[in-house]
């Protein structure tokens, strides 16, 4: 900031008193690189138009000079890149909704290199007529291939600001909160809602995007209850922050309004104070809220007139007018032409009166209109310019004239000349639109009033209110009444005490109104086509023209010439411009608005960063990540970890300067010649109890286990009805009606919500009880000719005795002076004892085993060993070497299948289909190279005739292969179609880079294969 | 480091004397935040008070899961523990005589399905007891002490917190004293119970302790996090 002027800085358009601004706080901003003054509680908007700035952006096809028109949530132009390093760039923030702070920077998000000298320009004003609608979708379309240059083009020209490239330094956060009443809103409705709710102890929400509370009131003359309206809010906004049951959240727009009442609401929480959240704060927040009714005080928008050059600075609804006058003390000009179709655009030319400026007249669209606010001008002494309309704005980036002419009852032609008058700004005012958005995000599709010339919300099955506004209210007192009634009934609905007393309105003086004339297009001299570009979604460039060229092209549904056109999409998503769009389609067609209809709402009403997506769930907490008892002795032993669901699993533990193959052939020699130990904690375990245990593991398993006796485990899978392998895992009997079965790491979670859902559907006469105990148990595997004599060791209470525990028994005891199952089952084929221990015990249990070890040279595997070791044995991994489509047939584990139990189980019936039947399935083999030295790829595609021309018939394919040091040769497994029935044979696999590999099919075991070891 | 009794095992028959051993024999125990010396962090931290946060020591923690036969447990548990089964998504808390601590407590989990807590050195006893004054009614009891992570949440944003990370609803209106109920804690599982105003009470899996401990840092930083290893 060192071009600071010191002393008194003059904001041209700053009033010297007044406003909802403190002149005790000059905040200094910059916008495209020049610096600027302004008070805290401006808007970027409102500092902007105080300091003289007209043209805030250029548009994105014509690149046209835009001005800010609005002053709050609906604004279409004054779209700025905020952000003053590139970590806390903010694209596409509303300049009319962005909180003024000291520092702040912002630049136009389009316009190359300046808004004020732009390139582009020359393209829109020469090539302007020939960019009608669907002009991308005509030019851009062919030749094909040629997209990807125009895109480059067509994006740089007209982006909409850009994301940061750095990372955010911001966070972000979620909330959950369930309320009685949700109100939207915080206007003389929403607030008048709230405090009748929150009176009878509901609780309630209210939520406002504005900083302040009070929506309109706030730069509203009207007094309620003999208090001057921005009075009686600070009262209502007190009341509501001593009650207990009340939550205000300011700052915070209702994006979403859902099924069942839940509302997505984003809270700017730090974007007023600066460009980064202070330390520990998050900066924006998304609370979740479940409301049991939701009251809807969501206002309205005001809808601009389309006239001729109506995109020029200068050009601005009446309210926008009226609001940075009376809240902000800024006038946005010096001379003011009023054109409105209703009696609310006269306030802003009593505001601009009233201040001093000169407004040159206002144009009533109606001849005969009676209210009110017509004497008021009289009394002001303002030309008044009745029957009539401003059918163009000119002026060279900036508003310098209006035309003015007369024109016919129903505002469909000019009657009489134009004439010009000077002035700087034009306000129009073509009614009220209400803010129905929230209203149609379930589905609900809103309704046409004719008597209010707006969409209201239309029916809904959900509890949901609307009031003021957006109820097409119009009058301040039906507003408040209308809160009060819908608060006090929404609290009714929530609770069963009966409101004592309804709370009383408060008193508001309304005043004569004549009916507003339904006018959307002012009429020109010339047709659309010919006339100055009348535009109706100034954010995308369509034009009056452009829409009537569209039904003329034939796109007659209002969703297709949205998409023809571009109206309505982008930041705005068109709050000021659809409904004209609408009724100008409507009477292209010869039909109503109410026939015509509108696009469809969607969430999210306005745009939402990512990091307030994201919240919380980011970085490290983006998943949660499971850790094992042992999991500190890994870190410490210099292991890498292997992600197995949300598991972190020890991989293999490298020594100083060991390659991974190295550390792979130490682990896995170790094992087989000495003693090796693998940290199998992550195994599913599911206890299961109950006196029809036995009986419902012989449903969920292929395999028989009536006469599996306590002490005993056995192997078993699983199949879905489809009869194909989902799962497979030792199981073991515990007691008469008490087992213990493991499921694979991933699998776990599945394997359970499996049996619960057999068991409570299918079987729920079974008496059995499933109980995860996977986090209950560490689960150590020592596995090697030494594990004997490494258990002998540390337990003393088991008869280790190979013929008093054999292969695949378990025993209890006690393993280093901790509570144990021993269990002598095996992944490696070696003699191997799996010792389990209540998880707190885990890391001492494994620790001893270290230390006692020492001798044996005790050395610790991860799952890439395990990977080798059960593939030197030829035991299967279910997701590795099966993928949903292998039975167990095809898994070559026939002797896994017990087709004789009395009753069936889950899959026999799916493998008895004729395509599992059929010869020639891909069934699982061993696969042997030719070249020992090679390693085939997993995935590798195999075929039987390497000499045939593509597209090759492809038989299988490998889904298991590895270097195993113990084999001393590469060993794989694969599916070969009718592989169990070719052993011997030869299959080539032809890879990517050209060579083919020959391997011959045989079986899958490569170690041992009677066994010998496991059972030594 | 706690040393507790050695005393799990899942059925009694399986039961045998367990032999002296040396050293290495001593059992350590090792809560899931172990590692983290919470101690230690507590004298770090300690600026806001906002949120307490402690894990307990290992906690004692029984499944116990009946349907036909939920008056035979009902029986057993109050000759066993002094305690009833609570009612649907209640507690039941009992105090040993002499102590005011509560000793046990008895969650309701699911139509057929409770968590009972109790001294770690206690759970075995329990089981055995439960067991055999439940005869051969088909009850099932598991032994799930290693499973868990017992944690505390307590302050005066804890309840702010608890918004962030879960949802239920946890307004005291809804979620009162003695209330359990289990659900989300961002993407963990979680028992969660309303201890006394203010104070709660999170039953994680012992694997997802290090996920939950670490959400709660970030969800409690804007109130200020002192940690207690109670």
């Amino acid at each position: 900031m060192v071009d600071l002027i010191q002393g008194r800085y003059v904001q041209k358009n700053r009033l010297p008193s007044g406003g909802r601004i403190n002149r005790d706080k000059i905040l200094t901003f910059r916008f495209d690189n020049r610096y600027y003054k302004g008070y805290e509680g401006d808007t970027i908007a409102s500092a902007l138009l105080a300091n003289g700035v007209k043209v805030v952006g250029r548009s994105f096809k014509y690149s046209r000079p835009r001005g800010i028109m609005s002053a709050g949530v609906e604004e279409p132009n004054a779209i700025l890149q905020v952000g003053s390093t590139e970590a806390t760039q903010v694209p596409n923030v509303r300049a009319t909704e962005q909180p003024l702070y000291d520092g702040l920077v912002c630049s136009t998000v389009n316009g190359w290199p300046h808004v004020n000298f732009d390139v582009m320009s020359l393209l829109g004003r020469i090539g302007g007529n020939m960019m009608g609608p669907g002009f991308y979708y005509k030019t851009f379309m062919f030749p094909a291939f040629m997209w990807e240059t125009y895109e480059k083009f067509i994006r740089r020209a007209a982006g909409l600001g850009r994301a940061p490239k750095e990372r955010d330094v911001d966070s972000y956060d979620h909330m959950h909160h369930h309320v009685d009443v949700m109100i939207v809103g915080a206007g003389a409705a929403g607030l008048s809602a709230a405090l009748a709710a929150a009176r009878t102890g509901v609780r309630v929400m209210i939520a406002d995007e504005r900083s302040e509370m009070g929506g309109g009131l706030l730069h509203s003359t009207t007094s309620i209850d003999k208090l001057p309206a921005t009075q009686w809010v600070a009262k209502v906004c007190h009341e509501l922050d001593g009650l207990d049951n009340v939550v205000r959240l300011s700052r915070s727009v209702v994006n979403g309004l859902h099924d069942h009442n839940f509302l997505t609401v984003n809270e700017r929480r730090t974007h007023h104070l600066g460009d980064q959240a202070p330390e520990g704060v998050t900066r924006e927040r998304i609370h979740k809220v479940r409301a049991h009714t939701v009251i809807l005080a969501t206002g309205a928008h005001e809808r601009p007139l389309v006239f001729g050059n109506n995109d020029l600075p200068g050009c601005m609804q009446c309210s926008a007018v009226s609001e940075y006058i009376r809240r902000y003390a800024v006038v946005p000009g010096g001379s003011l032409v009023v054109m409105t179709t209703n009696d609310a655009g006269y306030q802003c030319a009593f505001d601009w009166h009233d201040v001093g400026r000169e407004v040159v007249a206002i144009v009533d669209t109606r001849a005969n209109a009676d209210s009110d606010v017509i004497a008021q001008a009289k009394q002001r002494e303002i030309t008044l310019i009745k029957g009539s309309a401003v059918i163009e704005a000119r002026g060279q980036g900036r508003v310098t004239k209006a035309m003015v002419a007369s024109i016919n009852a129903d505002g469909s032609f000019v009657t009489g000349e134009p004439r010009t008058l000077i002035c700087d700004t034009i306000a129009s005012s073509g009614g009220w639109s209400p803010a129905v958005h929230l209203s149609c995000h379930t589905g609900s599709r809103p309704r046409w009033r004719d008597d209010i010339l707006g969409f209201v919300p239309g029916e809904t099955h959900e509890q949901v209110l609307s009031a003021g506004g957006v109820a097409g209210t119009q009058t301040l007192s039906a507003c408040i009444q209308e809160g009060i009634k819908a608060g006090t009934e929404a609290a009714a609905k929530c609770s069963n005490s009966s409101v004592a007393d309804a709370m009383s309105a408060p008193v508001v003086e309304d005043e004569l109104h004549a009916p507003a004339m339904a006018l959307y297009l002012v009429p020109h001299t010339k047709a659309p086509t010919r006339a100055s570009k009348q535009f109706v979604d100034m954010q995308n460039d369509v034009t009056a023209a452009g829409l009537q060229v569209s039904t003329h092209e034939g796109f007659e549904s209002i969703e297709h010439v949205k998409r023809y056109t571009a109206m309505g999409f982008g930041t705005d998503q068109g709050k000021t411009g659809n409904v004209n769009g609408m009724a100008i389609v409507a009477k292209t067609l010869g039909q109503s608005i109410a026939e015509t209809g509108t696009t469809v709402f969607r969430p999210n009403y306005t745009p939402v960063t990512f990091g307030a997506v994201a919240g919380s769930h980011t970085g490290a907490l983006f998943d949660p990540k499971r850790f094992t008892p042992m999991h500190r002795w890994h870190v410490e032993h210099g292991a890498l970890f292997e992600n197995v669901g949300q598991w972190k699993r020890p991989w293999y533990f490298p020594r100083q300067g060991e390659s991974m193959q190295d550390t792979l052939n130490r682990e896995c020699v170790a094992t087989r010649t000495s003693v090796g130990i693998l940290d199998a904690s992550t195994l599913g375990k599911i206890d299961i109890q109950g006196d029809d245990a036995r009986e419902f593991l012989g449903r969920v398993y292929t395999n028989a286990w009536a006469k599996l006796p306590p002490g005993r485990c056995r192997y078993g899978l699983m199949c879905g009805e489809d009869g194909m392998v989902m799962d497979d895992g030792v199981t073991s009997c515990l007691a008469e009606n008490h087992f213990l079965m493991t499921t694979t790491t991933g699998g776990a979670a599945h394997v359970l919500n499996w049996l619960e859902l057999y068991h409570q559907t299918e079987w729920p006469e079974l008496d059995v009880y499933f109980t995860s105990v996977t986090d209950h148990w560490a689960t150590m595997t020592i596995a090697g000719p030494n594990s004997r004599a490494l258990l002998a060791k540390v337990c003393s209470d088991i008869d280790l005795d190979k013929d008093a525990f054999k292969f695949m028994d378990w025993r209890s005891g006690s393993v280093a002076g901790v509570p144990a199952r021993v269990f002598r089952i095996s992944f490696t084929g070696e003699l191997s004892y799996e010792i389990n221990v209540p998880a707190h015990y885990g890391l001492h249990v494994w620790e001893a085993l270290f230390e006692q070890g020492k001798e044996f040279d005790l050395t610790a595997y991860g799952t890439e060993s395990m990977h080798v070791l059960r593939a030197e044995k030829g035991f299967v991994i279910v997701g590795q070497d099966t993928d949903g489509s292998i039975t167990p047939i095809d898994m070559d584990h026939a002797w896994a299948v017990a087709n004789n139990k009395p009753f069936s189980y889950i899959g026999k019936r799916g493998m008895q289909r004729e395509d599992c039947l059929r010869p020639n399935r891909k069934q699982l083999v061993g696969l042997e190279t030719v070249d020992p030295a090679v390693v085939l790829p997993e995935g590798a595609q195999a075929v039987r005739n390497p000499e045939q021309s593509i597209p090759m018939t492809m038989v299988g394919h490998v889904t298991s292969s590895y270097y195993s040091a113990n084999a001393g040769r590469s060993i794989a497994m694969g599916v070969i179609r009718d592989g169990i029935n070719r052993h011997g044979e030869s299959v080539f696999f032809p890879l990517a880079d050209g060579r083919t590999i020959e391997a011959r099919i045989r079986n899958t075991v490569w170690v041992d294969p009677d066994g010998e070891r496991q059972k030594s | 480091m706690e040393k507790i009794l050695v005393s799990d095992q899942y059925a009694p028959d399986s039961l045998s004397e367990r032999a002296e051993f040396g050293d290495i024999n001593v059992p350590v125990v090792e809560t899931a935040l172990q590692h983290v010396n919470l101690r230690q962090v507590a004298t770090r931290t300690g600026s806001g008070h906002g949120v307490s946060f402690s894990e307990l020591p290992v906690t004692g923690l029984l499944v116990l899961r009946a349907r036909s036969e939920r008056a035979a447990l009902q029986s057993a548990l109050q000759t066993t523990v002094n305690i009833k089964l609570p009612d649907t998504l209640q507690s039941e808390v009992s105090v040993s005589s002499g102590s005011h601590k509560s000793v046990y407590c008895i969650r309701w989990v699911a139509p057929d399905e409770w968590m009972l807590s109790c001294p770690a050195q206690d759970a075995f006893d329990i089981e055995t007891r439960l067991r055999s004054s439940l005869g051969g009614n088909s009850v099932a009891i598991v032994n799930v002490t290693g499973g868990y992570s017992v944690l505390q949440l307590s302050g005066q944003h804890a309840n702010d917190v608890l918004k962030k990370s879960t949802v239920y609803d946890v307004h005291p209106q809804n979620f009162s004293v003695g209330k359990v109920v289990n659900t989300t804690f961002a993407k963990a599982q979680v028992m969660l119970r309303c201890v006394s105003n203010d104070e709660y009470e999170l039953i994680v899996r012992r694997s997802f302790a290090d996920y939950v401990w670490h959400w709660i840092q970030v969800a409690s930083k804007e109130y200020g996090l002192s940690v207690s290893r109670s």
